[in-house]
């Protein structure tokens, strides 16, 4: 398991490890060092990274970490938030989508992982143990992407070995790459949720680099249905272009080619939305992508996001599509107002309890 | 470097003709008033070539003691070429206000004579500009430009700020867009909008700038129409064609609101940009009178049928 790796083509640009002087010992370390040998891997202080040598390259940071690793989403007052605990493993990505707000947090080509799991276990088992009668549904793809970094780290499945002990939690593996080296660890497969973002396949060719294909993405939630796992799904960022509905009907349908409605734990939908400064960051690292200049406006959130009209003019499209394969209440929304529910799905998150319990329901498969 | 002796030359003996005078002569009367009545106090700099002086710095005092036949007192400095010449004329010309007009020639010569770092940190501070200000990156990328904005930037017609807009344009556009500044002088939050709409609207709908101002109604100049009001013109179709849903949203929502509050002081607006239906309503006074005919004035309007119009105005039912 810990021994050197054919490095999958997403990992490909990474070129050197660093790891933090009180990481050298950490088990995750060795592991790293273990799977990429061929790597350089320097020591450093914490407090002195050396930023300024840092080229167009990745590198791989193995970090102490020192903040809290159990977080809550962001949620607004206008938009419906889902209630999602983020358990953060590390921070940045090495695909590149053009729409991924990472590019606004981190402007370095720096991956970090957190090494110290030993906190972060420890953390997470006083959170979930407190009162075992509370449900948790958790993911790690708030920073990162879950598996993105698997083939390296291992951390997914280390989570999902924890996790055994913890009846209570649900976690989500949100991921546009195709590792399930995670799977073989799992007892209970009705409490890990593998996920994966769809989109268009024009936004899959035109927006995502170093992704895996839709098809990719679909097989392997195929592999894990039938192992037994509910998968979830999130078409995230819906995108106006030319084409839009063609494109998103073409994987609405895809999608059941795969999998049967009731393989899906839940399906989620948001449109395109960022902070204003994210423009100019899409605008200069992806210079062919036009979306950003369709009708946005700013929302009640302060976010920009598209003219209500026509983004509810795609959603009901798409859940009209959806239904017809026999989608239900596994779908919602993120971040919508409860108008905007009411007038596409015909009920609002109220009439089932609440979005975060119904979604704590379908992640439990009550 | 300067020499401490003071030399007395004749008008025509210095030449004026240097390129790095980049500031005005400023020959007004006063000054050549100030020079006959008192004389000249601050010596002109010039570097001295053999026989001839050329001048660095004092351009004014030289013309005026030219014409007032007087000889000319003048301090030598040691320069060696034209960067340094240009840099000592600026040192000595900084309490003078210098405008876009000013900067963008000093920008423009120095510009391929030094690096960026230099023109940055030695010439920025001497027109005022601190070496990373943000006006100090627009001049930056001001340099890239061709010469075809420099007329209207250097009229005041456009913002310096545009730049950051023009440099997205491919050339077809540029000249497109340059006849909109030509006789019109725009602000910088006008002129800035009215180039992101046209060149965001030309990335959207894949069409050059120049087609879609031949499409559209962006006729330059309107009969009987003061500038002002050709900008405000020109800004609003701009716009109308950046935002074509939103902007029928507004016009939709104008119409109701006419209905709505005719004949009253009251104004109704959507808020939220048609997120949530929300309106807001608002009136002044200053008497108890106004507002009791306010208040009847809200009750009559309040059972428009256009009220429910409004709130679902952007729903999508
Ligand atoms: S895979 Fe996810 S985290 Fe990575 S760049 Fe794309 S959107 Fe961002």
């Amino acid at each position: 398991m810990d021994s050197k790796i054919k490095i999958p083509s997403h990992l490909q640009g990474i070129e050197k490890i660093y790891v933090d002087q009180t990481m050298v010992d950490a088990p995750l370390t060795k592991r790293v060092t273990s799977r990429l040998p061929d790597l350089p891997v320097e020591v450093v202080d914490p407090e002195n990274f050396p930023h300024d040598e840092q080229g167009e390259g990745q590198s791989l940071y193995l970090k102490e970490y020192k903040g809290k690793f159990l977080r809550f989403c962001p949620g607004t007052r206008y938009y419906h938030c889902c209630g999602y605990r983020i358990i953060h493993i590390g921070e940045n990505c090495p695909m590149a989508c053009s729409y991924c707000i990472l590019q606004a947090y981190f402007q370095d080509k720096v991956l970090k992982v957190w090494a110290n799991q030993g906190d972060l276990f420890d953390e997470l088992g006083q959170a979930f143990s407190a009162d075992p009668g509370a449900r948790f549904r958790v993911g790690t793809g708030e920073f990162t992407d879950s598996l993105a970094l698997e083939a390296a780290t291992g951390y997914s499945r280390d989570l999902v070995d924890f996790l055994q002990d913890y009846p209570n939690v649900a976690l989500e593996l949100k991921s546009k790459v195709i590792d399930l080296s995670w799977m073989d660890v799992v007892k209970r497969t009705d409490r890990i949720l593998p996920a994966w973002s769809l989109n268009a396949p024009f936004v899959n060719e035109h927006e995502e680099f170093g992704v895996s294909t839709l098809k990719e993405r679909l097989e392997a939630a195929k592999v894990c249905a039938d192992a037994g796992f509910r998968v979830c799904l999130h078409f995230d960022p819906i995108i106006r272009f030319d084409g839009w509905r063609e494109g998103y009907a073409e994987i609405v349908d895809m999608i059941f080619d795969y999998l049967k409605p009731e393989n899906i734990a839940y399906l989620s939908m948001g449109s395109f939305r960022h902070m204003p400064h994210l423009k100019p960051i899409i605008e200069r690292n992806f210079p062919e992508t036009t979306y950003i200049f369709d009708e946005y406006i700013i929302g009640n959130d302060n976010k920009v996001r598209l003219l209500r009209p026509l983004r509810m003019r795609q959603f009901k499209f798409i859940v009209d599509r959806l239904r017809k394969h026999g989608m239900d209440k596994q779908m919602y929304f993120c971040m919508e107002s409860t108008e905007n529910w009411q007038d596409t799905f015909g009920y609002t998150p109220k009439d089932l309890g609440g979005l975060g319990k119904h979604l704590m329901s379908q992640a439990f498969g009550d | 470097m300067i020499e401490s002796q003071i030399y007395s030359f004749a008008p025509l003996e210095i030449d004026c003709s240097g390129e790095w005078l980049l500031y005005p002569s400023s020959s007004d009367g006063d000054f050549r008033d100030s020079i006959m009545t008192i004389g000249q106090l601050v010596p002109v700099l010039v570097e001295i070539d053999g026989v001839k002086a050329k001048l660095i710095a004092g351009r004014s005092r030289v013309a005026a003691a030219e014409s007032l036949g007087l000889s000319v007192k003048a301090i030598a400095v040691i320069a060696g070429d034209d960067v340094s010449r240009a840099l000592i004329h600026l040192e000595e010309n900084r309490s003078r206000v210098a405008d876009d007009a000013l900067k963008l020639a000093v920008f423009r010569y120095l510009y391929s004579r030094m690096d960026k770092k230099e023109l940055s940190q030695r010439v920025a501070p001497l027109l005022g500009i601190k070496p990373k200000a943000r006006d100090m990156k627009l001049w930056l990328e001001w340099m890239e430009l061709s010469h075809d904005f420099d007329g209207v930037l250097a009229d005041g017609n456009i913002p310096l700020a545009a730049v950051t807009v023009l440099s997205k344009l491919s050339e077809e556009d540029k000249a497109a867009v340059l006849p909109y500044f030509k006789n019109l002088g725009w602000s910088r939050s006008n002129a800035v909008n009215f180039l992101t709409w046209l060149y965001e609207t030309s990335r959207r709908d894949s069409k050059s700038v120049a087609t879609i101002l031949e499409e559209k109604d962006l006729s330059l100049a309107r009969e009987n129409e003061s500038p002002k009001d050709g900008v405000a013109r020109l800004c609003k179709s701009a716009k109308q064609i950046r935002y074509p849903a939103f902007s029928e949203l507004l016009k939709a929502q104008e119409k109701i609101v006419s209905e709505i509050c005719v004949g009253t002081k009251w104004r109704v607006e959507s808020v939220g940009n048609f997120e949530t239906g929300e309106v807001m309503l608002q009136t002044r006074f200053k008497s108890r009178d106004v507002m009791q005919r306010a208040i009847e004035d809200l009750s009559s309007i309040q059972k428009s049928g256009g009220w429910d119009e409004l709130f679902e105005l952007g729903r999508e039912k």
